[in-house]
Formats: C-alpha cells, sequence, structure tokens
C-alpha cells in the first residue's frame, strides 16, 4: 500500500492507517523539534503536538505539498510557538554580526584544515552547541531545514512560507554566524 | 583578461555553491575567483568546514521508546503502534 492509500485511509479515521503515519515521521519531526529547541522534553512536547495536530487536520490536507513537506511545517511552527510561549531570550547575534560583507572581510585565519577541526574536539563541540543555542531564530530554523536536515530551498520556503530567495538570505546569515563563531575560537588559540 | 567580480558578487557565488544552485558557466567563475583570492578561499573552505561540523554534530537520534510510547498513548494509538502496513487490512 503506498502512502497515498494510507493517507486517504488515515482520514476516513482507519487508527491503523494514522499510527502508520506517525510511525514513518515520528522520528524526523522528534529531531527536527531537538534541533530547534535544544531540549528533550521540550522536543518531546512539539513531538506529541505535532502528531495530535496531524492527526485532527488530517482532512485539511489536500496534497498541494507533499504530506512530509505538511508535517514538517506543523512541527517547525509548533517548535517555534514553543520557544515564543516559554518567551526565550537567548544573546543572540546581533543583525551588525551578521553582515556578509562585514563577516567575510573579518577572519582570514584559514582553520578549514586545521587537525583540530573535528566534532570529537570537546571544545569545538561545545563551540557549535553554543553557536546554534544562540543563533536567532529565523536564522537557526532555516540552517537546521536546509544544512541539516538537508531539505531544498523550495521546501524550506514552503515550510517556513517565506520566498526562497529570503531562504537564501537567512541561510547565507546563519553559516556566517556560525562560521565567525568557530572562527573566533582559532583566532584566540592564534593569538594566545 | 579574466573578468574581475566584487565582494558581494563572490559572496552570492559562493553562496550558490554551496546552495548546490550553480549552473556551469557561474560555476567556472566561482573556480576562477578561488583560484585568484586567497581570501575567498578561505572563507569558503571555512564555512563549508563549518557546515560539516555542524552537520557532525546534529547527528539524528533514534527516537527513544519511552517517548514512542507515550507519543502513541496521548494519540490512543497504542494498539496500533507495532503493526507494519503488511498488517492493514
Amino acid at each position: 500500500m503506498n502512502e497515498q492509500e494510507i493517507i486517504e485511509r488515515a482520514k476516513k479515521g482507519d487508527p491503523h492507517a494514522q499510527s502508520l503515519l506517525v510511525n514513518q515521521y515520528s522520528k524526523r519531526v522528534y529531531n527536527l523539534a531537538l534541533r530547534i529547541l535544544r531540549n528533550r522534553e521540550e522536543a518531546e512536547d512539539v513531538l506529541q503536538e505535532t502528531f495530535l495536530t496531524v492527526i485532527n487536520k488530517l482532512d485539511t490536507f489536500d496534497g498541494r505539498s507533499s504530506f512530509f513537506t505538511w508535517v514538517y511545517r506543523i512541527a517547525t511552527n509548533a517548535a517555534l510557538m514553543l520557544l515564543r510561549k516559554k518567551k526565550i531570550r537567548r544573546a543572540n547575534f546581533r543583525d551588525n554580526d551578521l553582515d556578509p560583507e562585514q563577516m567575510y572581510l573579518s577572519n582570514v585565519v584559514d582553520w578549514s584544515q586545521d587537525p583540530t577541526a573535528h566534532i570529537e574536539n570537546t571544545e569545538i563541540k561545545q563551540r557549535i552547541d553554543e553557536a546554534l543555542a544562540t543563533l536567532k531564530e529565523k536564522y537557526k530554523t532555516v540552517f537546521v531545514l536546509r544544512d541539516i536536515e538537508g531539505l531544498s530551498t523550495r521546501e524550506t520556503a514552503e515550510i517556513l512560507d517565506i520566498s526562497e530567495e529570503n531562504v537564501k538570505i537567512r541561510l547565507l546569515r546563519a553559516r556566517q554566524a556560525l562560521r565567525n563563531y568557530l572562527s573566533q575560537y582559532y583566532e584566540e588559540r592564534v593569538d594566545g | 583578461m579574466k573578468k574581475k567580480i566584487n565582494t558581494e558578487e563572490q559572496l552570492r557565488l559562493l553562496q550558490e555553491h554551496l546552495c548546490d544552485d550553480l549552473d556551469n558557466a557561474a560555476c567556472e567563475e566561482l573556480i576562477d575567483v578561488l583560484r585568484t583570492s586567497k581570501e575567498c578561499r578561505i572563507y569558503f573552505d571555512t564555512i563549508k568546514k563549518t557546515v560539516v561540523l555542524c552537520r557532525e554534530n546534529e547527528c539524528p537520534e533514534d527516537l527513544p521508546e519511552d517517548i514512542n510510547q507515550r507519543l502513541f498513548e496521548r494519540l490512543g494509538l497504542e494498539k496500533y503502534k507495532n503493526l507494519s502496513d503488511k498488517d492493514l487490512k
């Protein structure tokens, strides 16, 4: 039975078909929420909220986007709503720090081949965790969807309901902010 | 004579390349830039490395069984949790 047939049965209230859809996407939704929220309990809340919405609103799914995109949109919105509801105020990167040209002109240390630049290096891992945790929500979401989840520009735009051009701009800024954060670490090592 | 491109244009090319959205002509232009501009090459390499490191840091976790169990309970679908599509009548 293909996914379309399972969706049709789930729409009619078949609990077995609904559970198949949950099994199909639950791991990806949980990981998406975890990456945006960086907290396991909150990721679980989003997971439950997402599938409650998916099942309750299945009849509104019209097939214009893929089912996966539709589920991801619900999950992303749930994660962002939780972030806002909890009024998480982190020390975000300032917009000025994200100016592409400024970022390009600064930080000329080439650490890309540095033997310490790998994820087993706990300092680097900690630095990445910090950077991702403090990255502004609108940049982080695009970065997670595009670079971590591997979605296309079009899919990301569809999920976030923004233009493809906007996705590209946010992605550029996110990458630069993260890269700058890591570059600072290597500059400090050179200076120190 | 090689075409000179400004920083903004270089950034756009680098970004497009990282997005795999470059056409062949733009790709050649980018290679030219990376060959002739050390700063640009460093920028490109460090951005690329940043994305790789973040990807490795964020590798997907399995859904813990207790979380999966609570999910199915919340949805009222516990009975169907372990059924496959082959069991679908």
